[in-house]
């Protein structure tokens, strides 16, 4: 073994004692109010945990793997579009979190599910109809996501540790299993914030690194010389045909922000006089400093003989070009990020489970707090080892594809429920349409037609808003902010 | 245009602005809305008193 390995073991397992440390912690923490503690870190979140949680949430791991591979293939088009979930989660934040979290307050909402019920049901049958088919539908397509990010760690810390696939992912999964189990959200979000901090330290080193050895306008030149289209394209591709279609990342990032379960759920768990610009003032700086990760593809794209595959573009970098102690650390927090998403997938899903589909199919069960909480942990480690078994036995599709299929049906299906809904809310029915629309709407542009990755999200977004809103209109209004609905 | 790349340039303004945006509310709220959550932050006791 050489030094370098246990340079990784050693950093791999100091880290997971870290990790597994702080959700012990916060499981003493969160046992005053054992539900909402595990669900919604006992909406104790402040201005720099929430951001860090927010930001690593939102950069899986597509920003540091993904997203070069596209940089080095399409050229800065991919630094300035990455760049734009930067700007989406400070507009999310600003203006839309304070409204989510206050209304949800009121409501007494755990999870999004949750939430779109209470404000849409009228009796107890329609709040359980409600929110079962929220739950599945968020159970159904993050459970997709999850699998993919299973899969991008696990392929990472197989090929970093030299192991095979099943055991990196079942290694990674542990940890991940065993310390949400402990602490629920308020681990994951501590943890994501020690992510995000190694992070954006280590997305610095790296930009030392690259500028060091070629300027800014060294790099332009050069790429120049291998295609003017990889610094002035004439159109937005991967994004779209025309130039301005790389701008749509910004709305689409903004909704995926705003809407998605396990992004929104944090606006909930905000301490109620969490001042939103303070949140926001942090989200900034960490964000933007992430979104200079791609940036690494165009580098290599100019110093290395041209890639067989784009996606090796960090993986190059990483091998050949950074000194290899800090290689390994770099290896070590970009799988880290990778881990926080899925760990915040697999918090969503087990809650949406265990909490959602419980409460929906059992209204009157009268357990106890500690009963419930049991629940909610078992949650997380059946559906962990449930994703790693899909991981493991389903067809080996590409993994952004999964994601994109994933999230971006997802964000169909929920903008009227969550994000339209805050402002005009609408009725049940119109609720449970507008999800199937935009589920089915994204799922069919996605799947069987040749429309963008962003085109097709948001055109299931514009018919399922509409969907809501007419729907809504047609319908009652009867929503009472403060009415105790279904616990 | 210094850099000669139009989407590198956008993204140094939009990364400019972003960082800004919130930094300008904050400001904003300090001083023309009185906002005592700015005044008693961590920042504001070191940087504005």
């Amino acid at each position: 073994m050489s030094d370098y390995t246990w340079l990784k073991w050693t950093l791999l397992l100091g880290s997971f004692a870290i990790m597994i440390s702080i959700g012990l912690i916060s499981s003493r923490v969160n046992k005053a109010n054992a539900e909402e503690g595990f669900l919604l870190a006992g909406r104790s979140l402040g201005p720099f945990v929430g951001a860090g949680t927010i930001v690593a949430t939102g950069y899986s791991g597509w920003g540091f793997m993904g997203s070069p591979g596209v940089a080095y293939e399409y050229g800065t088009i991919e630094v300035l579009g990455n760049f734009f979930f930067a700007p989406a989660m400070v507009i999310a934040v600003l203006y839309f979190a304070k409204f989510l979290r206050r209304k949800a307050g009121e409501l007494g909402s755990c999870t999004i599910p949750e939430y779109i019920a209470q404000v849409h049901g009228t009796s107890e049958g329609s709040t359980r109809l409600v929110k079962g088919v929220a739950a599945v539908i968020s159970v159904v397509l993050l459970m997709v996501f999850m699998v993919g990010q299973i899969k991008a760690v696990g392929l990472l810390a197989s090929s970093w540790l030299e192991i095979s696939l099943t055991q990196g992912s079942v290694l990674i999964l542990a940890v991940i299993i065993l310390y949400t189990m402990l602490g629920g959200l308020t681990a994951v979000a501590w943890t994501d914030t020690l992510m995000t901090m190694g992070m954006v330290i280590v997305a610095l080193l790296m930009m030392a690194h690259v500028f060091n050895d070629v300027s800014i306008t060294e790099l332009i030149t050069r790429l120049n010389e291998v295609s003017p289209q990889l610094t002035n394209p004439e159109t937005s591709r991967p994004y779209g045909q025309s130039k301005a279609s790389v701008f749509l990342v910004l709305p689409y990032a903004f909704l995926f922000t705003a809407v998605v379960p396990y992004m929104a759920i944090r606006f909930l768990a905000f301490e109620a006089n969490t001042k939103m610009h303070h949140v926001a003032a942090f989200v900034a700086p960490m964000a933007c400093v992430l979104s200079l990760v791609p940036i690494v593809g165009l580098y290599v794209r100019v110093v290395h003989p041209p890639l067989e595959h784009a996606d090796q573009a960090m993986p190059i970098y990483l091998a050949h070009y950074l000194q290899p102690g800090l290689a390994a650390v770099a290896t070590l927090f970009i799988m880290f990020m990778m881990m926080s998403t899925a760990t915040s997938l697999l918090h969503s899903v087990s809650s949406a489970v265990s909490h959602d589909l419980r409460t929906a199919l059992f209204p009157h069960s009268t357990l106890s707090d500690k009963g419930v909480l049991t629940i909610n942990r078992l949650g997380i480690g059946v559906l962990g080892v449930a994703g790693l078994l899909l991981m493991l036995f389903a067809p080996p599709f590409m993994l952004s594809w999964l994601g994109i299929l994933g999230l971006g049906s997802l964000l169909a299906a929920m903008i009227g429920p969550v994000f339209l809904s805050t402002f005009f809310p609408g009725t049940a029915a119109g609720a449970i349409t507008a999800m199937l629309t935009g589920l089915f709407t994204s799922g069919y542009l996605l799947l069987f037609t040749e429309i963008g990755w962003v085109e097709g999200p948001l055109s299931g977004c514009v018919i399922s808003s509409v969907v809501y809103l007419v729907m809504g209109k047609l319908g009652t209004k009867h929503v009472e902010i403060g009415t105790p609905k279904l616990a | 245009m210094i850099i000669e790349s139009w989407t590198l340039m956008a993204f140094l303004y939009l990364t400019a602005v972003t960082i800004a945006w919130p930094v300008l509310v904050s400001f904003w709220k300090l001083f023309l809305q009185q906002d005592k959550s700015v005044s008693n932050s961590f920042l504001a006791k070191r940087w504005f008193k």
